[in-house]
């Protein structure tokens, strides 16, 4: 079976980690024979207002005269520069995706027998514009639906796609909540659920015995949303009220470094607070295997990969209720960690953690690391897409 | 010599990491309005930069409105929360502008609009032939292929 895969998420140069989610489950559907080629549309930013006809015109001329000078072709994947004007919202992004993409296909042909699109809006729509009679996959995945669902075109749009693929499937149910919301029982009767991988082949379990909770770790983008700054305050309450040598580690970047650095140096914690940047995948095992317990203190995730790798080595999770924890995870919280409600503050979030650790009895690791082999391991995952891309093909 | 042609410094990381992964370190010339943008990007790569100056043409202002957004997003995430709530009450206002035709495209990018971008590099291949040219903003793609089917040199969009 020859699949195509369009996603704006894919690891690049620039962000080698950005869609490693996307790339795994690539690699899992290969796994089981299936041949791939991928095309991630790329962002170009351009100015307010329409792209000039000459811009494209250009795109055309280079295309004509020679594919990839335009079109970087690297293995299987193919990136495709798309000029998205500023502030056109998610139907400029979809426009300029459906433009590119035909641009792409007319010059370099693909030969699939299914199309499968990563995310309804901006990429599904601008498939099932260059492709509307083909056999079509959607998976959404993305955090930021309410944007698009408050764009009152990019939400007729988004609504055309989930009617015309051909099969549509959520991460979590949390998602699926979110469209059933928006668009009713019916209307997404038709979406399945299909996780995210979490490969597991590089994270070694370890039983921890009773673990000591002075090695926190936080993998994840150093933005507010992701709740950083809650994290290092309820750090810093539960290094000055519970675990004096307490230390936290985190792995990742984003713009909220330097507040991090300075509240933990204000604070008097600055030595205790290790921010080591962002790391390849590789090394995630290693970060997870010095570490006692991974807090997570995002109000929204649609998955949360990085709570299901620690669960996976044996870590507990302390996690807010944010959609994604308790989707993916929120069936082995007794055994795994704790998931708190999004209002609790960094007291109790500290005071919290320390009645876990006085408790270690109830946490059951090797539960964690059954259920997340079971759930989300490549073969898993794989095997439900392959049932759905041969439904589609046989319908 | 390679020149990498990017008047928006917008990809300006892109650009960096692109010449930075290149096999055999080759030499690039950056063409750019905004010479501030590669201040702060990894400086592994073999590059030099020449600021482009088109005069009367309104990439001038394109460099100026690019250095004082990055001052401002340097301030604003310099560490204060006070920095932080700017920074989110920018974003709700570009938000509200979002979709609307506030501002209005200025930049002239046919081949006679960037005259003096194609003129740059007719100087620059006159000193040293230019083997290729990446292009990283596509407004400059119009501009350099007429410079490149004029002196038969290659062009890329990376």
């Amino acid at each position: 079976m020859r699949v195509d895969v369009v996603t704006p998420w894919y690891p690049n140069r620039h962000s080698p980690y950005s869609g490693t989610f996307v790339e795994k489950t690539i690699a899992a559907v290969q796994e089981i024979g299936a041949t791939v080629e991928v095309e991630v549309p790329t962002i170009y930013p351009a100015p307010t207002g329409p792209v000039p006809v000459i811009v494209k015109e250009a795109m055309e001329q280079l295309a004509g005269a020679d594919p990839e000078a335009l079109f970087e072709v690297v293995g299987n994947t193919t990136w495709i520069p798309s000029p998205v004007p500023s502030l056109s919202g998610p139907m400029g992004r979809a426009r300029a995706f459906a433009e590119s993409l035909a641009l792409k296909r007319q010059f370099l042909p693909t030969s699939s027998d299914i199309t499968h699109a990563h995310l309804g809006m901006p990429t599904g729509w601008a498939v099932r514009q260059v492709v509307p009679h083909s056999p079509l996959v959607v998976t959404e995945h993305q955090s930021t639906l309410s944007d698009v669902f408050r764009d009152e075109l990019a939400r007729a749009a988004y609504l055309e796609t989930l009617r015309s693929a051909n099969a549509f499937i959520c991460v979590s149910d949390f998602l699926l909540d979110q469209l059933r919301a928006e668009f009713g029982d019916e209307t997404v009767a038709k979406v399945e659920i299909v996780p995210n991988v979490v490969d597991t082949t590089n994270i070694q379990f370890r039983h921890r015995g009773t673990p000591e909770f002075e090695s926190w770790i936080y993998i994840g983008g150093l933005t507010e949303k992701k709740g950083v700054i809650k994290l290092l305050k309820s750090f810093w309450e539960y290094n000055r009220q519970f675990a004096p040598r307490s230390t936290l580690t985190i792995v990742g970047d984003g713009p909220l470094r330097t507040w991090v650095e300075k509240f933990a140096y204000s604070k008097g914690v600055g030595d205790s607070v290790d921010l080591v940047g962002p790391q390849p995948h590789s090394r995630i095992n290693e970060y997870l295997q010095s570490a006692d317990v991974l807090v997570h203190l995002s109000e929204f995730e649609t998955f949360g990969i990085s709570s299901l790798e620690a669960i996976a080595a044996g870590l507990p999770v302390v996690a807010l209720r944010n959609g994604g924890a308790e989707s993916t995870w929120g069936d082995v919280e007794k055994s795994s960690g704790m998931i708190l409600g999004k209002d609790v503050d960094p007291g109790a979030i500290a005071t919290e953690i320390a009645r876990l650790r006085s408790e270690p009895s109830r946490l059951d690791p090797l539960v964690g690391r059954a259920m997340v082999e079971k759930r989300y391991s490549p073969q898993s995952v794989g095997t439900a897409l392959m049932t759905i891309y041969e439904r589609c093909l046989a319908a | 010599m390679n020149v990498a042609v990017i008047t928006r410094s917008l990809r300006a990381a892109a650009c960096v990491e692109y010449m930075a992964s290149a096999s055999g370190s080759p030499r690039y010339i950056i063409l750019t309005a905004d010479p501030g943008a590669f201040d702060s990007e990894r400086q592994t790569a073999n590059f030099e930069i020449m600021r482009l100056s088109p005069g009367s043409l309104p990439i001038d202002r394109i460099g100026l409105v690019m250095a004082t957004r990055r001052k401002f997003l340097r301030w604003a995430r310099s560490g204060s929360r006070f920095g932080e709530l700017v920074e989110s009450a920018a974003r709700r206002v570009k938000a509200l502008l979002r979709g609307g035709s506030v501002l209005k495209p200025v930049d002239d990018v046919s081949p006679a609009g960037r005259r003096p971008l194609y003129d740059r590099l007719v100087e620059i291949n006159s000193d040293e032939p230019i083997e290729q040219i990446f292009v990283f903003d596509l407004f400059d793609l119009p501009a350099v292929l007429a410079f490149g089917g004029d002196f038969d040199i290659n062009v890329v969009v990376r």
